[in-house]
């Protein structure tokens, strides 16, 4: 009887470490199979006909249309720069500068990857209506609260989800090293 | 109980870990196949095949699909290989950016093009099965070949998701009426011998 339980127990052992690393690769708490660009995280490949399974498992769970290798692709944060969870009774400046790509659009989501309910109806920023500095540079203001010049609001206590989407980026097979300078980053203000 | 020996305690953790490795991949690799809101899942619950649909825009208020961009239009059309190669079409417009691309069943984006690679002001593809692919070779004529992108699919059905970024709120309404004219329609299936 005891080499039964010994079995048993340990096979419930392995299905909960196994279901457990399948949840955290899937979630990102594994870093398996996913690109970082400082606080910027993209699954590897995830619009290649040839995606690893990790990142097809990630996107049908998710249910999201992933954009294909050849359109673009979407950078999420879910941190700031220096690794504190993104809050949103916070105010954060995003900049300065982007990738380079044809086309870019900064946004705020929940979890669910929805965007956040807020007063002002603005879900998104695109990278043709902010305005720069005579550079090329630029901020980007998330925050409740409406701020001069370029603004995303923010809304509710909890969390969110910064997404960077690149269309027809210049570099397809974006490399992390080289590019995590190109990345904008994300600094935190101060909170409510 | 006896008292645990360092081999015991060793052969249970190898044990274990094997056994979770195979837990792992096997729900990593079993995911797609039963993942019930999945995109397929979520774009065939809004239309019928060779009909597109235009997806509701990004807001706090439409779940339809989630991880969309608020600031690109969208729309979908279902496609079956069954009754011979999908011819996928979407006019340019205005739109700073416009692509289609191609799903499988199975959260694969097996092709995708943008508007760079439009000729004669559409964005155009042939959709087909590697058996179509074949019959089509076998047809084709060598002096006069045909122009058309042949994109083969990994399973029989899937979707076309056309993309139309608009540059400034304002131009919303154009980029959704430019992703909403994007159609797909099954063409005859391809004689083997003329």
């Amino acid at each position: 009887m005891r080499v039964y339980a010994y079995a048993v127990l340990l096979g419930l052992a392995g299905l909960a470490l196994g279901l457990w690393t399948t949840q955290a690769a899937l979630t990102g708490t594994l870093p398996i199979s996913v690109d970082r660009f400082g606080p910027w995280r993209t699954p590897a490949r995830a619009g290649a006909a040839d995606a690893d399974p990790y990142a097809r498992a990630r996107v049908e769970r998710s249910g999201e249309i992933a954009l294909g290798l050849g359109e673009g692709l979407r950078l999420a944060a879910q941190v700031d720069s220096d690794g504190r969870a993104l809050d949103a009774r916070c105010l954060y400046r995003v900049g300065p500068h982007a990738p380079p790509a044809r086309y870019w659009t900064l946004s705020v989501e929940d979890d669910a990857g929805f965007p956040l309910e807020n007063v002002a109806g603005r879900y998104v920023l695109r990278s043709g209506e902010i305005l720069r500095a005579p550079d090329g540079g630029f901020w980007i203001s998330l925050s409740a609260r409406a701020q001069p010049g370029n603004w995303l609001p923010l809304a509710g206590q909890g969390t969110f989800v910064l997404a960077l989407r690149l269309y027809d980026p210049a570099l397809t097979g974006l490399n992390a090293g080289a590019d995590a300078a190109g990345a904008p980053r994300i600094e935190r203000g101060r909170c409510a | 109980m006896k008292r645990l020996s360092p081999a015991r305690v060793a052969w249970t953790l190898a044990v274990v870990v094997v056994l979770a490795g195979l837990v792992h991949l096997t729900s990593t690799l079993a995911i797609p196949a039963v993942a019930e809101r999945d995109a397929y899942a979520r774009v065939e619950a809004l239309g019928r095949p060779f009909v597109t649909v235009a997806l509701p825009p990004a807001s706090p208020g439409s779940k339809a699909i989630p991880f969309a961009d608020p600031a690109v239009a969208g729309a979908v059309c279902l496609y079956d290989l069954g009754g011979g190669p999908v011819r996928a079409r979407a006019p340019l417009g205005r739109a700073g950016f416009a692509s289609l691309s191609f799903h499988s069943r199975r959260g694969i984006v097996f092709y995708a093009l943008t508007d760079r690679a439009a000729n004669k002001g559409r964005m155009e593809a042939l959709i087909v099965t590697p058996e179509q692919l074949r019959m089509l070779k076998a047809r084709d004529d060598e002096d006069n070949p045909s122009d058309d992108l042949r994109i083969v699919s990994p399973s029989a059905k899937g979707f076309v998701m056309a993309r139309a970024l608009s540059e400034s709120a304002d131009l919303v309404a154009s980029a959704q009426a430019q992703a909403a004219a994007m159609t797909c329609a099954s063409e005859p299936v391809p004689e083997a011998e003329k």
